[in-house]
């Protein structure tokens, strides 16, 4: 018996059309966190899915999907919801063009920030479970193709993994990761900037970094940073009034947490530190317009960084 | 009004769902659109007030759907009742000459049309422009506007032509 949690019923009525396996399924729309079963708050913790199925009351599948192009640092969007899926060790699917014409005044083709599907791949190394992106095909004008061709390869992935017992190694998922790797492989060497970090973002020796906050961290925090020879720091150069944010930034942090520092599953498992650091911003207004309170989306700037340097002051995490 | 399978208000997105299939049903090619909220598979398709002369998107109009049969094309506003408002926005469109075109000239730079093998005239359709509301509230008779009346079960959607046009009801209207 499979239930699909949905964000929207657009949405719902979207993934239930992709497998006649799932045409007798039960559409109900994701409520906020504290009204839904227990699993899939679990699964909302951090940000809402597009989609949740539950088979027999259990979660067996997270969707995302988009008609964007996840360019730039916007890539950041929406992956908090997946790691915390891959966390509980639950199958992810992102659907979303890897290029697609942007409208507009400044029109044009828009290519793929390929360090998500390096994510990806880091997420599955670590947490386990299958974490996979999908094509969303356009056609030669970079139009987004809507006839229903566009979810031949999603179908066929979901169809698979029901129909194999939920198997997260069915022959669907592992031809999707190796497209994945063949698609980074191959979009890396034509822009190989990929292969570097932005100007956004230094590993440095962690001595240097200690440097750099000049005396804001107490010594405690400065014994645990230095348990690792390096670390990352991501800046964001946020003003104090426009502090109150969180994509795509909160989102980057697990790109480059994952990518670059992470060791094993919990947050606290990393072979390099990660800092978050925000030059203009004081620590107090940060805690004001930021609290690490579970109900509010504010709380993912909390989940995966060893701490956060401000301008007057350090926040030890972990 | 009519309510959703579990017997609460419909919302917008469940009246956006049902229209898009009663008028692919009614034989309408689907052709751009928005949900409320989500994503969907038809491009968002935006009609720019052709008084306004800057870049941007500000007074621009989104339809919830644009729909095409024969020679009419449809655009179509969702709510859970009727609303006046979506009325207004649906005549100013239909009614202004440099919006109409901007319209089709939009399809046609985006391809819609060819894409679809959507082979009438730009003058055609320009001139076969016309608005609905779909909800599922009392049905209110509307000058100029077409309802689509969302019913308590989907065999009970109606598209149900302006008074003033020729009298052509579609299945399941009495």
């Amino acid at each position: 018996m499979y239930t699909v949690y949905a964000d929207n019923i657009v949405e719902g009525d979207w993934f239930r059309d992709l497998s006649p396996q799932l045409e007798d399924a039960e559409i109900r729309l994701i409520g906020s966190r504290g009204r839904n079963p227990a699993c899939v708050d679990e699964l909302v913790r951090y940000d809402r899915p597009d989609i949740i199925l539950l088979r027999d009351g259990k979660p067996t599948l997270v969707i995302e999907k988009t008609r964007e192009v996840p360019t730039g640092h916007n890539v950041g969007q929406r992956v908090a919801r997946l790691v915390r899926a891959a966390e509980e060790h639950v199958p992810v699917i992102k659907f979303f063009p890897y290029d697609a014409k942007k409208h507009g005044d400044y029109a044009g083709i828009c290519n793929m920030n390929i360090r998500l599907l390096r994510t990806f791949q880091r997420m599955t190394e670590i947490h386990g479970v299958p974490v996979v992106a999908v094509n969303w095909p356009c056609d030669e004008h970079g139009e987004l193709i809507d006839d229903g061709s566009e979810n031949d390869v999603m179908s066929a992935l979901v169809d698979d993994y029901l129909h194999s017992g939920l198997d997260h190694d069915c022959d669907q998922f592992l031809a999707c990761e190796e497209s994945m790797a063949s698609e980074y492989k191959s979009r890396l060497a034509r822009r190989s900037s990929y292969g570097t970090l932005p100007p956004s973002v230094e590993i440095m020796d962690t001595d240097a970094f200690l440097a750099i906050a000049n005396g804001c961290i107490d010594e405690a925090a400065v014994r645990e940073l230095q348990v690792r020879p390096k670390t990352l720091v991501y800046t964001m150069d946020m003003s104090p009034d426009k502090c109150r944010r969180e994509d795509p930034y909160t989102g980057m942090q697990f790109i480059y947490d994952y990518i670059c520092c992470r060791s094993g599953e919990s947050p606290g498992d990393k072979h390099t530190n990660l800092v978050l650091r925000f030059p203009r911003i004081p620590k107090a207004i940060w805690m004001v317009n930021n609290p690490n309170d579970p109900s509010r989306k504010s709380c993912n700037w909390y989940l995966t960084a060893n701490g956060l340097l401000f301008s007057d002051g350090y926040l030890f995490q972990r | 009004m009519a309510t959703s399978s579990n017997g609460e208000r419909m919302t917008e997105s469940e009246v956006y769902l049902r229209s898009k299939k009663l008028l692919r049903r009614l034989g309408w090619t689907l052709v751009g659109g928005q949900p409320p909220s989500g994503c969907d598979h038809l491009p968002v398709i935006e009609i720019k007030d052709p008084a306004r002369t800057t870049k941007g998107s500000r007074g621009a109009y989104k339809p919830d759907l644009v729909a095409v049969l024969g020679s009419r094309l449809l655009l179509v506003e969702c709510k859970p009742e009727h609303d006046d408002g979506d009325v207004t926005k649906l005549r100013a469109v239909i009614e202004d000459q440099g919006r109409r075109q901007a319209l089709v000239d939009e399809m046609l730079q985006r391809g819609l049309l060819k894409r679809h093998s959507i082979t009438t005239s730009a003058e055609e359709l320009i001139a076969g422009i016309e608005g609905a509301v779909a909800h599922a509230g009392r049905v209110t008779n509307l000058a100029n506007l077409c309802v689509i009346r969302i019913g308590s079960q989907p065999q009970d959607d109606q598209l149900i032509e302006p008074p003033d046009l020729e009298c052509h009801l579609f299945e399941g209207l009495e």
